[in-house]
């Protein structure tokens, strides 16, 4: 082949390599969290300070304001505790149909697979658009109930086709072959031999929805009208957009009113940013174990 | 006759099929019932288009219009620049921001140390979770002219300050290298399982061989991941003309319009003075049918050169 | 502060013109509270088409409506208790949706156009005539006439109608009857500088630019350092535009009445003298450098980061430079008397749907708010219980009665009036004469500099009208246009372009983008308002 060279060149261009991937490496982390340092500093800084761009590498003017005035702000809590439960019944829902969709699609023994596939595929980039969209919703009556935030988004076509593709490419159809002929049914194959042999391309694909529900406002704006039922992202658009909504109207008898809002805006900004990103982020660790693991079993298909 | 003895045998098989695998088929029964209900009912709304849509008349009921909407929109006096920048921001994404992810889990992949390596791949998901309003307020602090990170490296150096948000050819670079930060590590997950997934005795065997980490990466990684480096390439082909509203709207002001005017902001603008549904749906089918077209043609040409294709 | 002056003043010139506006018809306005307006006696009288031929409070049997509301601030109007009261006192029961004020837009388009949609749009009537002329809202001209004879006897009054008629010249919302006010934001100046500096307030923009001069180049705020004073700030939304309200001819910015016209203001002559008027302050560096980038949002943390502004424009001083300092800042005096001013009667703010089956039931309900008394239950809740009267007479906010511990929270949770939509009501005279100064004097302050700038006013011109054919072209023309114009002011004032250079090929570009079809249009609305 043609990469047999002396093994001095090898180990030279190795070492470079290492040390210029290292070197990257770094900056790229540095570049990564430097943003995201600035932001939990300035959620601990004078907001002014901030803004003046005083800011750079340790909080100014040292202050928990923002995290107290965050704690009296009960609309929060609410979207809070509303988002957590959307986050996991819609990532349950998404998990199971995505796998329902994947697997009988990465069966070649699956007769109406193309055609299923381009019905599919025409959905993501044809839709009927918001309204018609609207009136099935509020057909089946799901308008202003919790499941309007569920059940209308309960998978993705995209994430599906990265499954299906997984599920193809690295489960051994001889697998498949050796269960048959131990007598498994497709259900049995999938729960006792795919799915363990998945649990990486789930626990990835988990995330993405997992992630999409947590950020997700827009189907509350079209589909929620109860403030009870908002998830967190709504109120955090409130917060972040309201002083121009109501700086607009210039009869200007609210005139407090608008400027206790974006005050608050003020002060709120980075610790909202914070209280709302960080369980993500906590999340994330426990699932890149789990993922880690189950590359590991993956790996170890012989 | 032939035709009828095929189209039995064409059910018998269905049927002995349907028979054999009936857990596949109770399987995508719901996933087929869902995509029916809300994505084909729905789609009659495409109708709208060539409607005066009147809510009272419904969309059915609605007066015929014809291609109106599109002759609007396509005399519009900034339909040439608006399409310019959005397939421009598209492309200029696309061109630097496919790739990235790819080298930057192939870089990580061979990656010595593991704390390090644990520690970027980490940080780097972190910006995906921060929603879009604050990552434009977190552009728009960094790009500051008077304390921004960018001109106070800038100063350093000796340069002039920019004020980067103010000039419109320096949009594009800003939206694109923001998305990157914000999109490459989650991107690379992907890569990063797939690579995962590679086998290992083929690196053996190249390292008995005595090839260097460079070539194994050109030679052996890279090839193994292709087919998810084809399909993701031809799924975001699809979304070439679907520049996000929100980001562009958001790091849009006076001085940077000319370059930051794409067709969902301008939907928007005449949406946002009379809200038009037939208009809207318009502009909406007529991005549709482009994005089709282009995975289309992407998924041709991958089948033809790389003997890989969706569907 | 020296309150009593304030106070003074702003007693003799709300009651003048409270004056003023009684005398303005001859007409007798039926005044006293909600209860009395409704003299007629008979019952539940079942007209023609199902509608009650008079409708007298409580009523006899409770009547149930569903409604949209906007968030009252914070607070939902469910647990609003001035709401609870009116309601209760009518025996009327009204089942709320309460919608983030974010999310209103979206969420009425969606309702609305799926045909979702409710009896009532309280607070929350986004696009009211153009529903109303698709058949969604009802027309109310004939209902307010019948049954609400506290709001015509206002808007006969005030001349009112005009304001809240949609372009097929039907009425399909409520109104919330102001005083005249001040339209768009004000240009406040640094009154202490000036006096540091020993300068009189600037009465024409060469004046002004000679004061500005003087705060660029001397140390204004007298901290030592001559080059930390931000002469004139301006951000991204409001730009030198909004010094145009001082020019000599009425405007509202974009359109304004030059030579008898109206004209499309950034296409005339006038505009280009002060184009290059902006641009010679961007270039002596007495205009903030990102004047044209920075947001609105950081308006705010600039004006209270130390004493550094010259100028700026907001709805009032206290939103930018915050509680402590606002009043060192004066609403520049008008140099003519043409500032534009609202007419204080804005539509939209409570609209039936064509599903309510009683819609002679509300409109005789929001009735109650156009008197005195119903403007206090709106606009100060309940007395006793958010607002009292102290021993000068003057009425304060009470803020231990578990409402709320401070006037923002009160005034959005147990009043009408929070969150910056407009309420069917009249502004009680209460408002702006009564309220007590130790309570919120930066109130009472902006109401003072208010009036000043309300003497100055008028009201440019009648409310012009448009097909919603030509509508929708002024919004596909205003799509191009006015963007552009923010553009090519952006540019000509940072010195980007030569405004010599490029005046012609602007004017051109403007052609191309539909300018003449856009003065034709302002030119046959505003020749049919005059003409009528």
């Amino acid at each position: 082949m043609k990469w047999r060279k002396s093994g001095y060149r090898k180990s030279y261009s190795d070492k470079i390599f290492d040390i210029v991937n290292l070197l990257v490496m770094i900056i790229l982390l540095f570049i990564f969290v430097w943003p995201l340092w600035f932001v939990v500093i300035a959620s601990f800084s004078d907001p002014n300070q901030v803004w003046m761009g005083k800011v750079v590498l340790w909080p100014k003017g040292f202050t928990l304001i923002s995290y107290e005035e965050l704690l009296q702000y009960k609309r929060i809590w609410t979207g809070y505790a509303n988002t957590i439960f959307y986050t996991v019944v819609g990532t349950l829902v998404n998990l199971a149909m995505t796998v329902c969709g994947a697997y009988p699609l990465s069966r070649k023994d699956f007769m109406p697979r193309h055609v299923v596939m381009i019905l599919l595929m025409i959905t993501m980039y044809f839709s009927g658009g918001l309204i018609p969209t609207y009136l099935v919703v509020s057909k089946l009556g799901l308008v202003n109930t919790r499941w309007a935030m569920i059940i209308p988004g309960a998978m993705s076509v995209y994430n599906m086709i990265v499954t299906r593709t997984y599920f193809m490419n690295s489960i051994p159809s001889s697998l498949q072959e050796a269960a048959t002929l131990d007598g498994a049914s497709s259900f049995q194959y999938l729960i006792r031999v795919v799915l363990p042999l998945s649990k990486p391309i789930l626990a990835v694909i988990g995330l993405y929805y997992a992630v999409g529900h947590w950020n997700d406002f827009y189907s509350a704006l079209i589909y929620i009208y109860d403030d009870s039922m908002l998830p967190l992202q709504s109120f955090l658009r409130d917060i972040l957009m309201s002083t121009k909504l109501t700086l607009n109207n210039m009869s200007g008898v609210d005139m407090a009113t608008a400027a206790a809002k974006a005050q608050l805006a003020q002060t709120l900004k980075y610790s909202v940013i914070i209280v709302s990103t960080v369980p993500v982020l906590c999340i994330y660790p426990f699932i890149q174990k789990y993922f880690v693991k189950g590359v590991m079993i993956g790996s170890v298909k012989g | 006759m032939n035709i009828t003895a095929k189209k039995e045998s064409f059910g018998a098989r269905l049927l002995k099929n349907m028979r054999k695998n009936w857990i596949l088929y109770l399987m995508i029964t719901p996933v087929l019932l869902y995509y029916i209900i809300f994505s084909y009912v729905p789609m009659y709304g495409v109708l709208l288009a060539f409607k005066d849509y009147k809510i009272k008349l419904g969309i059915l009921g609605s007066p015929w219009v014809g291609f109106d909407h599109f002759q609007r929109f396509f005399s519009a006096y900034n339909f040439k620049r608006l399409l310019m920048n959005t397939v421009g921001l598209s492309v200029y994404g696309m061109i630097a921001g496919f790739p990235i992810p790819i080298i930057f889990a192939l870089m990580l992949n061979y990656l010595r140390h593991r704390k390090l390596k644990k520690a970027v791949q980490m940080v780097s998901y972190a910006p995906y979770f921060i929603s879009t309003v604050v990552i434009c307020g977190m552009i728009s602090i960094f790009m500051s002219q008077d304390s921004g990170i960018f001109n106070v490296i800038r100063g350093f150096f000796g340069m002039e300050p920019v004020d980067f948000l103010a000039k419109p050819e320096w949009f594009k670079h800003i939206y694109v290298w923001s998305g990157i930060w914000q999109g490459m590590g989650w991107s690379s997950i992907i890569y990063i399982s797939a690579l995962a997934g590679v086998d290992y005795e083929m690196h053996e065997a190249a390292i008995v061989d005595g090839a260097t980490k460079i070539q194994r990466m050109i030679h052996i990684d890279l090839p193994s991941i292709k087919p998810t480096i084809l399909m993701l390439f031809i799924l975001q082909m699809g979304g070439l003309l679907g520049v996000g509203f929100e980001k562009v709207y958001l790091l849009q002001n006076s001085l940077n319009r000319s370059a930051a005017s794409v067709i969902s902001t301008y939907v928007y603008e005449v949406g946002l003075v009379n809200s038009d549904y037939g208009y809207s749906t318009a502009v909406g089918l007529f991005n549709s049918v482009i994005s089709l077209v282009l995975v289309v043609t992407a998924n041709q040409l991958s089948k033809k050169f790389a003997g890989e294709s969706l569907f | 502060m020296k309150l009593k002056k304030v106070i003074a003043l702003t007693l003799t010139a709300a009651v003048s013109l409270s004056v003023l506006a009684g005398c303005g018809n001859g007409e007798q306005p039926s005044s006293g509270n909600g209860s009395s307006s409704n003299k007629e006696d008979s019952k539940g009288n079942a007209g023609t088409d199902g509608m009650l031929d008079s409708v007298s409070f409580p009523l006899a049997e409770t009547m149930t409506f569903t409604a949209v509301s906007g968030m009252n601030g914070d607070y939902t109007m469910t647990d609003n208790i001035a709401m609870q009261k009116a309601l209760k006192d009518a025996n009327i029961q009204i089942d709320f949706t309460n919608v983030l004020h974010a999310d209103l837009g979206e969420k009425l388009s969606t309702m609305i156009n799926g045909n979702n949609y409710p009896d009532i749009f309280y607070k929350s009537c986004v696009d009211a005539d153009k529903y109303g002329i698709q058949g969604i809202m009802i027309p109310l001209e004939d209902l307010i006439r019948k049954y609400a004879p506290n709001l015509t006897a206002l808007l006969d009054e005030r001349d009112g109608w005009q304001y809240i008629t949609a372009s097929d010249g039907h009425i399909y919302s409520l109104p919330q009857v102001d005083l005249p006010g001040v339209n768009r934001p004000a240009y406040w100046i640094n009154k202490r500088w000036m006096d540091n500096l020993g300068l009189k307030e600037p009465t024409s923009f060469e004046e002004l630019y000679e004061v500005l001069k003087a705060f660029k180049e001397q140390d204004a705020n007298g901290n030592g350092d001559p080059d930390d004073e931000i002469p004139l700030f301006c951000n991204s939304w409001l730009n030198p535009f909004f010094l145009l309200q001082y020019a000599d001819f009425p405007n509202t910015g974009k359109d304004g009445i030059i030579g008898g016209e109206l004209r499309y203001v950034p296409a005339t002559e006038e505009y280009k003298e002060f184009l290059a008027y902006a641009t010679k302050l961007y270039q002596e560096g007495l205009m903030y450098k990102n004047s044209f980038t920075v947001s609105h949002d950081e308006q705010a943390p600039m004006g209270q980061s130390g004493d550094v502004l010259g100028s700026f424009f907001d709805a009032g001083a206290f939103l930018t430079v915050g509680r402590d300092h606002d009043e060192d800042y004066i609403a520049l005096t008008p140099w003519a008397d043409c500032l534009d001013l609202s007419a204080g009667i804005s539509g939209g703010t409570l609209t039936i749907s064509d599903k309510c089956e009683h819609p002679e039931v509300v409109v005789a309900w929001a009735d109650q708010f156009y008197t005195e008394d119903g403007g206090k239950l709106a606009w100060m809740g309940v007395e006793g219980e958010t607002y009292q009267y102290n021993d000068e007479g003057q009425w304060e906010w009470i803020l231990d009665k578990g409402h709320g511990e401070d006037i923002t929270t009160v005034r959005a949770s147990s009043a009408l009036q929070g969150g910056g939509q407009g309420h069917p009501s009249v502004q009680p005279r209460a408002w702006m004469e009564g309220m007590s100064a130790s309570v919120d004097p930066d109130e009472v302050y902006l109401n003072l500099q208010r009036l000043k700038l309300i003497e100055h006013g008028q009201v440019p011109w009648p409310r012009l009208t448009y097909t919603e054919e030509q509508q929708k072209e002024l919004g596909t023309i205003g799509a191009d246009i006015n963007p552009y114009v923010d553009e090519y002011m952006a540019k000509v004032v940072t010195g980007e372009y030569n405004l010599e250079e490029t005046w012609d090929e602007y004017i051109n570009t403007l052609k191309g983008m539909g300018l003449d079809r856009l003065e034709e249009l302002y030119k046959g609305a505003y020749d049919a308002a005059m003409a009528r």
